[in-house]
Formats: structure tokens, sequence, C-alpha cells
């Protein structure tokens, strides 16, 4: 096994608002070896997107980190300086976000904002031939048809799913090890999502770039990423492979979560929707924060927040399965009561 | 399922067609730019029987918001007839739709854009009997609405924007309900929603069916929701079906190799289905229904494909049963030996009314 590349450790994430201060990110644990896909699922307000944007300190001014480390390929990326940090940016890490349109500038060409992407990381003593040379190569390899006239086309002149080929094309410019995609490919349509994410594992395969995969969607997980994290509530609540996460998931929400996606399968059944809402950063519960939309959740689930546990090749963060606990103070699994494959 | 073998189809869609002209403003006509027509719908034929669901599916582009606001009366027709219960709806006068209006609705796709945000639930809940003049009698309460779809009372002084999206998505549910429509079309409604939100308005729509006999014209392009939800499935690819046909029946074999792609691609929450999946993506792009390609508008994107396709626009072949597909070689392709079609009472009363 290689050596993390990225190692995410008790990561601390908040945003100050005016209503007060809201705890994005709580102890996230997770790492990304060389060349591994992993991959992010949740729902709304789990926290994903802020993780994304913090490993690269790309957070909003509002938000905030407090505590933990990110390192990458042996740096501490909090410690770093902003000048320094610019050069892990696209060079060592590269973003690729959900809308195209507005990370692409609609006011000059493709070809220019690649070369500009070239120069703000410091390859501004190339002339501008190669630098449209790399770039036009670039656009090529995430498969746009006559790239070297389609360089000098305006981003609107392009479908969704070539631009997000171009979001890709100026990521990947200067061989990043990791490209971290957040909901890269929600907002295409199915045949076009799939051509998106058969690039990405096509580049994961050729350059042995790793990907971080943010996604709501858990199909898109089961389809590309090794690894899952599982997060709720801005904790990383179960972490594994993807097999594992799949085939026999720990946590009581992963479980219900997997459950609740409507499938040709459950034709003529209730769906197992999870009951209650997500709760709000602003009125976390103290304990477990799924607690109260939990099937076996006992006393100790509302008291205090269970810890991070190794089991069964998955790392879970619940009381079911802490053997630490005393018999009669632990939650027992009733599955039968809970939504979730048996 | 309550399907009515019976009576005739509920509502019956036939050669639809809906274009918009893009007339060109004066200095894209100076520039002699090239202005025209967008078959948004081109001629679809499809029929629904009472209290069975029909799962419209296709990408962007296809026309199935079109087709469904066509068939509502929001958008003139250009040619073509859809009947509700054998009242011609195309060419209606606003006067004319008033007493079909309360048989026939539709949940919006954006609960956001659709409910006015200045407006509070209670009102929104009630709009709907003041633009149809509804007698007080007839009206339901807005209690009885939200309970309908599963919102406590204390919603009904809440604006929009305080509401969650699964909570906007279940007013614009009660909305379409207040006036006891028999075919509700749903455009995408659990789009933008997350897992477990989408699953509850699922549950809430299908248990609004078994208790009141609701037919849907469901409008996705999710292909789980699809496959969980609709006893039929109808295909759209640039503004035309390809293939429509028993739920259970297309996702085992689809016909139209359009189908076959769209179900190779779609991602499957399950990794071990999943290996060499991403082998056989469908390559090439959407085409704009402003330009489609010649003869079968899939061929620039087929596999099959010949010059028989290129050249000649395959006709939508009845093959019984409500079982139709538009493709010149779908009998070469059709590897896969057919399973007996289980005759269900819909598809036993699809087969009696089919075209």
């Amino acid at each position: 096994m290689s050596d993390p590349l990225l190692t995410v450790a008790g990561l601390e994430v908040v945003y100050h608002t005016d209503a007060g201060t809201l705890p994005a990110l709580s102890d996230v644990c997770f790492e990304v070896r060389e060349g591994q896909i992993v991959g992010v699922v949740g729902e709304s307000g789990c926290g994903k997107s802020t993780l994304g944007a913090a490993l690269l300190r790309l957070l909003s001014p509002n938000g905030e980190i407090v505590g933990g480390r990110v390192m990458f390929a042996g740096r501490d990326l909090a410690s770093l300086s902003s000048g320094e940090l610019r050069k892990v940016r696209g060079r060592g890490i590269a973003t690729v976000f959900q809308d195209p349109l507005t990370s692409l500038n609609p006011t000059f060409t493709v070809g220019q904002q690649m070369i500009d992407a070239e120069r703000a990381h410091g390859q501004g003593r190339e002339s501008k031939d190669v630098l449209r040379r790399r770039a036009i190569d670039a656009l090529t390899r995430v498969g746009i048809p006559d790239a070297a006239r389609r360089i000098r086309n305006h981003p609107h002149e392009f479908s969704g799913g070539m631009r997000q080929r171009i979001m890709i094309a100026i990521a990947l410019l200067h061989e990043p090890s990791l490209l971290i995609a957040d909901e890269a490919t929600s907002a295409l349509d199915v045949t076009l999502e799939a051509q998106i994410l058969k690039l990405l594992k096509e580049i994961n395969a050729s350059h042995g770039t790793a990907i971080l995969l943010i996604s709501h969607n858990l199909g898109v997980i089961a389809e590309v990423c090794e690894r899952v994290v599982v997060m709720y509530a801005g904790r990383a609540v179960e972490e594994g492979d993807v097999y594992a996460i799949f085939d026999r998931p720990l946590h009581p929400y992963t479980r219900a979560l997997l459950a609740a996606v409507p499938s040709p399968q459950h034709r003529g059944t209730t769906l197992a929707a999870i009951p209650g809402r997500v709760p709000s950063l602003l009125a976390l519960p103290p304990g477990c924060k799924y607690a109260d939309r939990c099937a076996h959740a006992v006393a100790v689930c509302f008291a205090r927040e269970p810890a991070s546990l190794a089991r069964e090749g998955l790392r879970v963060r619940c009381f079911l399965y802490d053997d630490s606990l005393p018999a009669a103070d632990k939650p027992r699994a009733d599955w039968a009561k809970a939504p979730g494959r048996a | 399922m309550t399907a009515d073998p019976q009576s005739g189809p509920l509502l019956s869609v036939r050669d639809l067609r809906t274009f918009f002209s893009d007339r060109q403003g004066v200095i894209a006509r100076l520039l002699r730019r090239k202005s025209g027509e967008v078959r948004a719908v081109d001629g679809v034929s499809f029929d629904v029987v009472r209290g069975e669901t029909l799962g419209l599916v296709g990408e962007s582009g296809s026309g199935k918001s079109t087709l469904a606001r066509t068939v509502m009366g929001l958008v003139p027709a250009t040619g073509g007839s859809a009947s509700l219960d054998g009242r011609e709806l195309v060419g209606l006068r606003r006067r004319e739709w008033r007493p079909l209006r309360r048989r026939i609705q539709m949940i919006f796709q954006d609960p956001a854009s659709s409910l006015s945000p200045r407006f509070r639930v209670s009102f929104l809940l009630r709009e709907p009997y003041v633009i149809n003049k509804v007698p007080p009698d007839q009206q339901a309460s807005v209690d009885e609405l939200l309970d309908m779809v599963g919102l406590s009372a204390e919603q009904a002084d809440k604006y929009p924007h305080e509401l969650s999206g699964g909570q906007a998505r279940r007013v614009s549910i009660a909305r379409a309900l207040a006036l006891h429509p028999e075919v509700l079309f749903a455009d995408e409604p659990t789009a933008g929603l997350d897992v477990s939100a989408a699953a509850s308005i699922l549950n809430l729509m299908r248990d609004l069916r078994d208790r009141l006999g609701l037919t849907y014209v469901l409008i996705t392009h999710d292909l789980n929701v699809v496959g969980y939800f609709a006893d039929r499935i109808a295909v759209m690819y640039v503004g035309q079906l390809v293939e429509i046909g028993l739920g259970d029946r297309i996702l085992a074999h689809p016909r139209h190799p359009y189908t076959q792609a769209l179900l190779a691609c779609a991602p499957v929450p399950d990794p071990h289905l999943n290996e060499g999946h991403l082998d056989n993506v469908l390559g090439g792009e959407i085409p704009s229904p402003h330009d489609p390609p010649s003869g079968c508008r899939f061929h620039p994107r087929c596999k099959y494909a010949d010059p028989r396709c290129t050249d000649e626009v395959p006709r939508l072949e009845d093959l019984g049963e409500g079982e139709m597909v538009a493709c010149h070689h779908w009998r070469r392709l059709d590897l896969t030996p057919q399973p007996p079609v289980e005759a269900t009472a819909a598809a036993a009363a699809v087969a009696r009314t089919t075209l």
C-alpha cells in the first residue's frame, strides 16, 4: 500500500453568521491514497462541499478552519503561506465544481482562460504558443473535438457537457496528483453524466490522478469510487471500502440512505423514507446527531457523541458497535424496526 | 391499481405537435442568420387508462415538459389532438377549459418558482378555488389539504421561503389536488430533493394514487424513479417517442437502441452491478430540436445506424398490448428472448384501446 496522499485528521470548520457560529465540520478524518478514487456522500447540509472547499482553503470569508490538520504530500496545508498554497492549488490539488458557467468567465475565450490558468501557476516564462499548444492538447485529451478551432470559442458556445469537460481540462493542465470533483456531474443528463464519469475514470487510470468525488448521488458513488465517506451533519459517520459500505453498511444512517433510493425492485412497496429532518447546524443536539431519527437510539445516544470505531473493515461512529459500553446502556440493533437492508 | 378496463383511455394523445417559431430580430435578419422553428414536440401519440401511471422519460430537450404543458393547454399545440375522456383539449378557449381544469392538473417542476413568494400557504391552497370559482360547499379546507399531503396545520401561516424543499413540493401537490383532479401531470416531482425527502414524496404520491384513484403522468429523467413508480414507460428523444411499453418489459428488454443506452448508463447504487458499466457509454450529445438530424433522430449516436436510418424516419410501430417502438432495426437487434408480457389489467385495457 502506498502512503496516503491526503490525510484529513480531526478537521473542524465553522461558519460565522449573524445567527451564531455554525459548526459545519466536526472531527472529520479520512485518507486518500495515490491514485485512489474516494467518494464523499451525504444529503444537503451535511458538509460535503465545505469539506472540499476547506481542503484547499477556499472557504467563503465567514468560514474558518478551527481545528485539525490537512496533510497533503507530507505538508500541512493549514500552515502554508498563501504563496505556497498557490503552488499546491492547480499543481498539487485541482478542483472541478458543479456549475462550469459560474467558474468560466463568459467574456473571454476558453483558450485565453486556459492560458491565464497556466500562467497563474508559474509557467509565465513560456511563450504563448507553447501555452496554447498545451491548452489544445488538454482539451483534446478530455474529448473536445476540433480543439484547435474550438479554443477560440467563448464558454456559451459550448454545451453543458462540453463545458464540464473544459473545466476538467483546466484542472488537469498542471497534472495535479489530486482532483476534487464537487458534484461535477450533477447538472448533466444521464448519458452526459456517464461520459464525464468515464472520463474521470480514464484520467485516474492513465495518469494515476487521485480523485475525491463529492456527490449526493449514491449511484454515481457506487459507479466510480473505491472508498466512500458517508457524512451526516458535519460528521463522517461511516467510512470504508465501497463494497463494504454498499453490501453491509454498519451505521443506521447509511443503511437508511441506501434503503430510501427508489428502484424497480421496490415497485409496489412503500419506500423506507427516513423520519424527521436533518438537524439545523444552529441547534445541533448534544449526542449523536442522527439519534432523533434513529430507530435504535437509547439514552446514551442522546447524551454524548459516539467516537469513530474500527469495525469489520469500516470506520463507524455509532454506539451500536461500542463494546466499551456496559451491555445495559448499549443500543440494541433491531433492524426489523429500522429502515435498511436486512 | 384501479384500472377500469371497461372504459376507453382516460387521456388520449394523437400526433401531438408543438413548434415554437424563433423569428429573429432585426440584427440577426440583417446578418442572414437561419431562422426556423423548434420542433419541441413532434408527432407524439399515447394513451393513458384510468388508474395507471405512465412514466415519461427523456433527457433535456426531449420535449417531455413541453408535451405536458401542451396537453394542459398552457402552450398552444401546433397540431394533433389530446383528449380527456373523449373531450378534445387542443384548441379550446379559456372559458371552455374551465370545467376541464378541475379534472386535469399539474404539479410543476420547481416549487420555488411556481409558488408565489408573496402569499402564505393558506392562500396558495385556496387560490385554485378562487380561480376556478368553486362553490364553497365543494371546497376542501386548508387543514384537510395540508393533512392530505402530510403537513401539519401550522404550515398554513408560512411563506414559501420558510418551507424546506420537500415541504414546498407537498404544497404544490396539495394545490394540484384541491380541485379533485382525475389526471395529474407530475413534472420532475423529486428533482433537487435529497434521497430521503424524495422517498417520502414518492410514498405520498403512491398513497394518493391508491386512496384517490389518481391517474399520473410522471415526467422524470430519473430511471430509478420511473422504474419504481410507473406501470408503463414512454421514452422520448428530441421531441419524439421512441418506445413505449410496460415498465417491467422496458427495463428488462428495451427494444430501442436509445432506451438500451439510457438504461445502460444509469448509475445504480450497487458497486457489483457497475463493473464494466461505463464501457458502453453512449457517445455524442443530444441534438438541438432546432435542427434535428434527418431520418431517425438518434442515428448520429446509434451504433447500429445504417444509411436507411439517415434517410428514412422510422414510424412508431404498434406491436399490440400498448407496446410501440420507432426503430428500423429493432427486430434485428432484439437478441434477447422476450418473456411473456404479463397481462395486467392495465395492459389488457390498453390492448383494447390502442391505436
